[in-house]
């Protein structure tokens, strides 16, 4: 009975809501000139289209051709075991700008999140766009004691930093958000602005902006080198930047040369942003089931 | 000089741009917005027109179309608004607003995205939960609940002036 009288309020409700936006929008003057305009905007969308193809199309047979000019002859005796050498696949430079992507060879046990099947070409040409992208972003905004910035082959997510004092790892994460739960992190709950000492290292909470807050570390490594990062939600997702010792390059690992400050600034750079936002709408990663967002 | 695909959209666009900006001022509640995002979704139909010329479906997908690019659009805003790139309130149109209007375009500019865009592709366009459910990739449950909720919220919003108040 009660149901049934739901469901009629519903009806009643939904009935009133129809009326009314229809008399809302039968008030509304005549739009003037849209088709003209979608015609004129979609002749914009089919070119860009059309040359987004076929600039993928050059860039990766240009990665191929290159790629292949840098690929080592196979070394006598070695027997065809043991990590492979680094490799770069393309120089930079070349116009339009294009990061190289650095090779690493497959580790013993390799982390199972990565033996995903093979996606669509479509689909990975749209994630390699948005790593070239998030690349150029990391190159041009963040300080330049980065060195030169590359894809790293073995993660979305990953771009290796190279500087004269070594290698860094690089990660510009925007991760699909699964909730498991309150983050337990040291720094999910402390007060805003106080820093905590979690053994060698240091998170910190801060107000990014109005709604979100965002936890920031500065750790170091057992052989004391550090590493900085600054980690938030964004809509649907988990936003992780860092700047940590890459220590699977050939130049070795360098302690990161950024302060957490000078990440945070860059989280909040408009370009930053943009990408973020995209990642979120259109992720390039996988969901994760367990948020390491707010955990060191 | 045109060609027959292009006449055929402009044939199809024509007898739908209205339906479609009607479609959008509810969903953001502003007549340059809902042009744009009328303009925006033609425009993706006429860049794949060949293909989607075909589809069996051709209004069911220009309303996907819209709904998406709303909800992209949407939360576009609102990472600007969360860092401060955007007015916090969204925009009204000014001078063509009847007291009722302005109360239940209020009220529905109240709903979060999602929401909005349930009420009105289920109340506005008719489609069934399923159909709604399918659209924005959640369970029919989902729709249910939260088209309930909504109706609940419009109510509130409405308050005693309307006639809903008193249903």
């Amino acid at each position: 009975m009660q149901e049934q009288e739901h469901d009629q309020e519903q009806t009643s409700g939904a009935l009133f809501v129809r009326g009314e936006m229809s008399r809302i929008t039968d008030a509304l003057a005549e739009p003037v000139g849209l088709t003209a305009r979608a015609v004129r905007e979609g002749r914009r969308r089919r070119l860009r289209s059309r040359l987004a193809i076929g600039g993928a199309a050059v860039c990766t047979a240009a990665l191929a051709a290159t790629g292949l000019a840098f690929l080592p002859a196979p070394a006598s005796g070695s027997g065809g075991t043991g990590p492979a050498p680094l490799q770069m696949a393309a120089g930079a430079g070349a116009s339009p700008r294009v990061f190289p992507t650095t090779t690493v060879a497959p580790t013993a046990s390799p982390d199972p999140s990565q033996s995903a099947p093979a996606v669509p070409e479509a689909e990975r040409l749209r994630i390699e766009d948005f790593r070239q992208r998030s690349a150029a972003v990391l190159q041009d905004l963040l300080p330049a004691e980065i060195g030169e910035v590359s894809l790293l082959s073995d993660h979305v997510s990953d771009y290796l930093g190279k500087t004269a004092q070594g290698d860094l790892l690089l990660r510009f994460s925007v991760r699909p958000h699964v909730d498991s739960g309150a983050p337990d992190g040291s720094c999910s709950n402390s007060p805003i602005g106080q820093e905590v000492q979690v053994k060698s290292s240091t998170c910190k909470r801060i107000q990014l902006t109005d709604s979100v807050t965002a936890i920031t570390w500065a750790a170091l490594d057992g052989d004391g080198r550090t590493s900085t990062s600054v980690s938030f939600r964004l809509g649907n997702s988990d936003v992780d930047l860092s700047v940590n010792p890459y220590s699977r390059g050939a130049g070795g690992p360098a302690s990161s040369p950024l302060t957490v400050d000078q990440i945070v600034a860059f989280a909040e750079q408009p370009r930053v942003v943009a990408l973020l936002d995209e990642g979120d709408l259109h992720p390039v990663e996988a969901a994760q089931v367990h948020s390491t967002a707010y955990e060191q | 000089m045109r060609g027959h695909d292009e006449l055929s959209f402009e044939e199809y666009a024509a007898g739908s741009e209205r339906r479609l900006y009607r479609t959008a001022y509810l969903l953001c509640g502003d007549t340059h917005r809902a042009e744009d995002l009328t303009q925006t979704t033609l425009a993706k139909l006429f860049a794949h027109w060949r293909r989607v010329s075909r589809m069996e479906h051709l209004d069911a997908y220009a309303k996907t179309v819209l709904t998406r690019t709303f909800l992209g659009e949407q939360r576009r805003r609102a990472v600007a608004r969360r860092f401060g790139l955007l007015a916090s309130r969204p925009e009204t149109s000014p001078g063509e607003d009847t007291d009722l209007r302005v109360t239940l375009m209020d009220a529905l500019a109240e709903l979060p995205g999602r929401a909005r865009a349930m009420v009105v592709l289920r109340y506005w366009e008719d489609l069934s939960v399923e159909t709604v459910a399918d659209l924005l990739g959640c369970s029919p449950g989902t729709v249910k609940s939260q088209c309930s909720r909504a109706l609940a919220r419009l109510r509130e919003q409405l308050g005693e002036s309307s006639p809903y108040a008193s249903v």
